[in-house]
């Protein structure tokens, strides 16, 4: 590496991680018994920002009105369009396609593979991505993606796990849906050469997850995410799916009368110009919300993820669901400040890191579900048994090195490359130092209502004709709260079917559909009686972290492309 | 006391050639030395590393040669092991080379420092198979455990064994090596004009043409002169003259093999032999035992 | 200009006022900006201004977006970093690699073998290597990328799909590389073909997928679908928990 290693720890903080050296002794091998479902609730009702009164309000427009959600999210779906409906031609159709795909993450490309293993033509399937095909929370995803496939596991176990994890919230047949196409996709990524950590037999070497009954996570070193992105990106390309990136959806296009869904208006960020696609499907794959900052919480999640998808569904007329609940995992970086709100995967803790208090104590069983861990974390720092940084945040310690010492030297090395470099770029060797942590926004739980197929449900249960959507834009397969390794699985099933699904519409269809903005424009009525201020609008695309000292200078005197 | 040797493979041994490695290691170990692979090597460059004033183009051989000096303290010798002669000829002469010119030593150790590698300090020795083999030829008479009487073999050199002059490990005009090899283990050797004519090399590779008709002069000149097969130590020869072989219309009768095969045979190292050569070289012993009259023949 | 100040570093731009902290000055494609010290190299060039598209991806050192090269103050050295896991440093002078040009070849995975031949057939140039190292020095990742294009050359395709494993597709060695390989891709397949045909096959997935086939866990899902919100939540407690 011939970057510059820096410093490491203040003195002052060094100071501190004593404590958890004194005490590793001590824990070794101390068990803390797991909470009651009632222990659970009250511990959660208590410090989980999900249940902070400040933190939500009911949206006052559209399918869902009266809904009480994040306060960010409530203020996206109540904004006026991005593209004011008289600014684009609709008579010019730049791309007119079987099967559009908005987003660039394992979703969409799981859809577009399947869509052409189901017989659609690879000409005939458009991906159109914000950012780079594969700039995605799937590539940040470390620990693993769960499948009940050892003797002693079950799908109806994983089933149960899920539902429970979810807080009984979740959609059952989505869940069943999860649960039982999961071994067929480890077969398809196995297949298509996804490097899988097994034994020299062949076995799936499998982790534990919190929230989970068994031993069910396959991981790819702590790269998981990354290599099943780059593996099924790669057989996308290698299909001859036409990708379009730095051209994220800003709208979609419906039938005017039936209010079918027949694509989408894109805008290449680079040049600034718009593009029509036509499509007999459109299937959403946007991911999650993490940029929104809900909160104010730092978030693991990619550069691009602002809930557009949510807020164009929102305006065909999709139900939405959960929305008043996010997850918050547990581990976030709370120093350095450098990567602060960085994630810190559970698999530190499913391979045995400890939390650690600044007592030196442990307070929580590090296995529970993450929004119970998330809140004793919060609690901890609440009532004072946190550790202050020299930046005025506060954060737990994650004691890492107890794993070399439970389960030998060199297990971090082998388990954790990844993690390991992202400390030591920055002085901290993790096999010797524990990690301060705090919650940080991570994932989206609720989100598009789909049905077991993929289609986007409106409130009333009916399918929106030619809108499919997967992966983290929808809401019911994790409930209230999802466990790790269900993502990863989420979008590859849920992806999976919409590929199949959309192929499956495409058959059926005979002609053109006809596209029109009419949905904005009833939109926008509702928005006018409403008085939202006219400078609000969305989908934002990008979160802006300019420094204010910029902003107030700003002139916009030319239209130049930044590169 | 074991002697040793620093095993630099090469890449087209590695990827090519593994029965020429089997063969060329039992027979060496047979001979009491012990062979280790270098930890770490690099693709020695093949003949694009030769032009003398292009360092980068040095710098896979360089840090082999420095991994051998590296390696060679703890096992006692400084000799670096080489079975194909292209890696042979290409590490021997970047050797000789930087022990020329002491001014690429330094601008190549200036570049190396960066990657915290210690100075070359000139110590390792090139060696080819041929050249251990060459110095242990009495020895490798006591080992023979089974004769091939009759059996008329003819080595043939190519060109980077042998050229340039500085490099050849024997006259380049008329090499002799091999043929003392094999006349140790008791095996008649043939005499022919062609043992250093060029095999095609690369041109198989675009030209095959070039390659058929030189390598096709070279296997029909031999066995007009009465061999049955013909041996080699390179890879890439031993290639196009099986090509060569493949192409002709009129096969002429003789067998490519590597030198080692041939002795790893009369030495009874069957473990490190192909199915193929060893079943050929079974069936061609006993055709010339029926008809050599052999008093008190019966050896194996 | 002053006859002190060089025509590359301008003069000293006034601070905000609204940062009392510590600054730094970076050079961004050899303009200066002051930055509060302490963030990394892209929220510094986000604070100075900079909204990005290229050159931001993950934030997490994933994705390999935010490639930098840049050089400090007094070093010869070209230096190479992820602009989201690298902090800003006063004196550096940067610019973005946000891509490196290079097309994807297509290939069918399916009528590949595992071999030096399949990939330096779609990929020649592999064996054009001169072993420069000068992508393993450009790796942010710190790879041994020149030992994984030596291990294809031999025909050791585990061991550079092992070696490679960590490479998140910058493609700065590619930019460094004057044998001009396109590592990202050769990688890529490198580790599909390891992953394919060389890691043996899980058993225990082909058995489940049988049992799920077969439809054996039908009935108790069915079964589990319809329990009502108690007795699920009571089932959920009382099951039991590996050890981990």
């Amino acid at each position: 590496m011939m970057g510059l290693v820096y410093e490491g720890y203040p003195p002052e903080m060094r100071e501190k991680i004593r404590v958890v050296e004194e005490t590793r002794e001590e824990r070794l091998g101390q068990q803390i018994p797991k909470l009651s479902l009632e222990e659970r609730e009250k511990l959660v009702r208590k410090w989980h920002p999900d249940y902070r009164e400040d933190t939500k309000r009911p949206v006052r427009i559209g399918p869902n009105k009266g809904q009480v959600i994040y306060r960010e999210v409530a203020d996206l779906l109540e904004s006026w369009p991005a593209v004011k409906p008289g600014d684009v031609d609709l008579d010019n159709i730049d791309y007119d396609v079987d099967i559009l795909i908005i987003g660039g993450g394992g979703a969409a490309a799981s859809a577009a593979l399947w869509a052409v293993y189901s017989g659609v033509s690879p000409e005939n399937i458009l991906i159109a991505t914000k950012l780079r095909f594969g700039d995605a929370n799937t590539v940040k995803a470390q620990g693993g993606i769960q499948a009940a496939d050892r003797p002693n596991d079950s799908p109806v176990r994983h089933y149960l796990d899920t539902i429970g994890g979810g807080h009984f919230a979740n959609k059952p047949e989505l869940v069943r849906a999860l649960v039982m196409d999961a071994p067929f996709i480890i077969r398809w990524l196995e297949d298509l050469g996804v490097m899988f950590d097994k034994t020299g037999e062949g076995e799936m070497i499998e982790y534990t997850g919190g929230g989970a009954s068994r031993r069910r996570l396959h991981a790819a070193k702590d790269y998981t995410g990354l290599e099943i992105m780059r593996v099924i990106r790669d057989e996308v390309w290698n299909k001859g799916v036409n990708v379009l990136e730095f051209s994220p959806a800003v709208e979609l296009l419906t039938d005017p009368d039936t209010g079918a869904v027949s694509g989408a208006v894109l805008w290449n960020m680079e040049v600034k110009a718009y593009y029509v696609v036509r499509a007999k499907v459109t299937i959403l794959a946007t991911g999650g919300f993490g940029r929104l900052h809900l909160a104010g919480f730092p978030t693991t999640n990619h550069y691009g993820a602002t809930a557009d998808g949510i807020v164009m569904a929102y305006r065909v007329g999709a139900n939405l669901r959960d929305l008043d609940s996010a997850q918050f995992h547990p581990t976030g970086v709370a120093w350095p400040e450098a990567i602060r709100g960085e994630l810190i995967t559970e698999k530190c803790r499913s391979l045995g890191a400890q939390l650690v208090n600044a007592n030196g104590e442990r307070f929580i069983n590090e296995l529970e579900p993450r929004d119970v861990v998330a809140s004793a974390i919060i609690r901890e720092c609440a009532e004072g048994r946190g550790i202050i940084t020299p930046t005025g945040a506060c954060g737990v310690w994650l004691d890492l090195p107890m794993i070399d010492r439970v389960r030998g030297e060199g297990t971090i090395r082998r388990n954790l490359p990844a993690m390991y470099r992202q400390f030591i770029r920055h002085g901290i060797d993790i096999t010797r130092e524990p990690v301060l942590t705090y919650p940080t926004l991570h994932y989206q739980n609720g989100g598009i209502e789909i049905d077991p197929w993929t289609h986007v449900l409106r409130p009333d249960g009916t399918p929106i004709p030619g809108l499919l959507a997967a992966g983290e834009v929808t809401g019911g397969v994790h409930g209230k709260n999802r466990l790790m390794g269900n993502s990863l699985l989420d979008i590859t099933v849920f992806g999976r079917r919409a590929g199949i699904t959309a192929a499956k519409l495409v058959k059926e269809m005979s002609g053109k559909p006809r596209i029109s903005l009419k949905h904005v424009e009833r939109y926008m009525e509702e928005l006018k009686r409403l008085g939202v201020p006219e400078n609000r609008r969305a989908p934002v695309l990008l979160p802006d972290y300019r420094g204010e000292r910029v902003l107030l200078r700003k002139l916009d005197l030319i239209d130049l492309a930044p590169i | 006391m074991a002697k040793a040797l620093l095993y630099y493979p090469g890449c087209s041994v590695k990827r090519n050639s593994p029965w020429y490695e089997k063969s060329a290691l039992a027979v060496l170990e047979a001979l009491g030395y012990r062979v280790k692979e270098l930890d770490k090597w690099y693709c020695c460059g093949a003949t694009i590393s030769l032009a003398a004033d292009d360092v980068i183009r040095h710098l896979g051989a360089i840090r082999s040669l420095i991994q051998a000096e590296k390696e060679g303290e703890a096992l006692g010798t400084n000799e670096m092991l080489t079975v194909c002669p292209m890696c042979y000829n290409v590490l021997a002469r970047v050797n000789n080379l930087l022990k020329r010119d002491r001014e690429k030593l330094e601008t190549a150790a200036r570049y190396l420092r960066d990657e915290n590698l210690e100075k070359y300090s000139l110590s390792t020795r090139v060696i080819h198979v041929v050249q251990v083999l060459h110095r242990e030829r009495e020895k490798l008479g006591e080992l023979v455990k089974r004769r091939l009487d009759g059996v008329r073999v003819a080595a043939y050199y190519g060109c980077t064994l042998v050229r340039p002059k500085d490099v050849a490990v024997d006259n380049p005009e008329s090499p002799r090596v091999m043929e003392e090899i094999l006349r140790s283990v008791g095996i008649e050797t043939v005499e022919y004009p062609f043992k250093t004519l060029c095999c095609g090399a690369y041109h198989s590779v675009y030209r095959k043409n070039i390659a058929v008709a030189n390598s096709g002069l070279i296997l029909t000149d031999a066995a007009a002169r009465g061999a049955d097969i013909m041996v080699t130590v390179c890879p890439l020869c031993h290639y196009n003259l099986e090509l060569a072989y493949r192409s002709m219309a009129r096969k002429p009768g003789i067998r490519v093999m590597y030198l080692t095969d041939l002795l790893a045979y009369v030495m009874g190292l069957d473990d490190a032999l192909s199915p193929e050569t060893r079943s050929f070289l079974d069936k061609l012993r006993e055709a010339r035992r029926e008809l050599v009259a052999t008093p008190g023949g019966g050896n194996s | 200009m002053s006859s002190k100040e060089s025509p590359e570093t301008g003069p000293r731009p006034v601070s905000g006022k609204e940062e009392g902290g510590k600054t730094i000055r970076i050079y961004v494609m050899g303009r200066a900006y002051e930055v509060p010290e302490g963030l990394t190299i892209l929220k510094a060039l986000e604070y100075a201004g900079f909204r990005l598209t290229r050159g931001v991806g993950c934030r997490g050192g994933f994705c390999g977006a935010c490639a930098v090269m840049y050089r400090m103050p007094g070093e010869y050295k070209l230096r190479t970093a992820l602009a989201c896991q690298t902090l800003a440093r006063d004196g550096m002078h940067l610019v973005f690699i946000p891509y490196a040009p290079m097309k994807k070849p297509r290939y069918d995975i399916e009528k590949l073998r595992p071999d030096a031949g399949s990939v330096i057939a779609i990929f020649p140039e592999v064996t054009r290597c001169l072993a420069c190292n000068a992508c393993t020095k450009a790796c942010p990742q710190g790879l041994q990328v020149m030992d994984a294009i030596q291990a294809i050359i031999r025909g050791d395709i585990a061991a550079a799909a092992n070696l490679a494993f960590d490479c998140i597709g910058c493609g700065l060695c590619s930019i460094r590389c004057p044998a001009e390989i396109r590592h990202v891709y050769v990688f890529q397949l490198v580790r599909r073909l390891y992953g394919k045909y060389m890691l043996p096959k899980a058993k225990h997935v082909e058995e489940r997928i049988k049992e799920i086939e077969a439809g054996k866990y039908d009935e108790e899902m069915e079964k589990l679908m319809k329990l009502s919100l108690e007795e699920l939540k009571r089932l959920y407690m009382s099951r039991d928990i590996e050890k981990a």
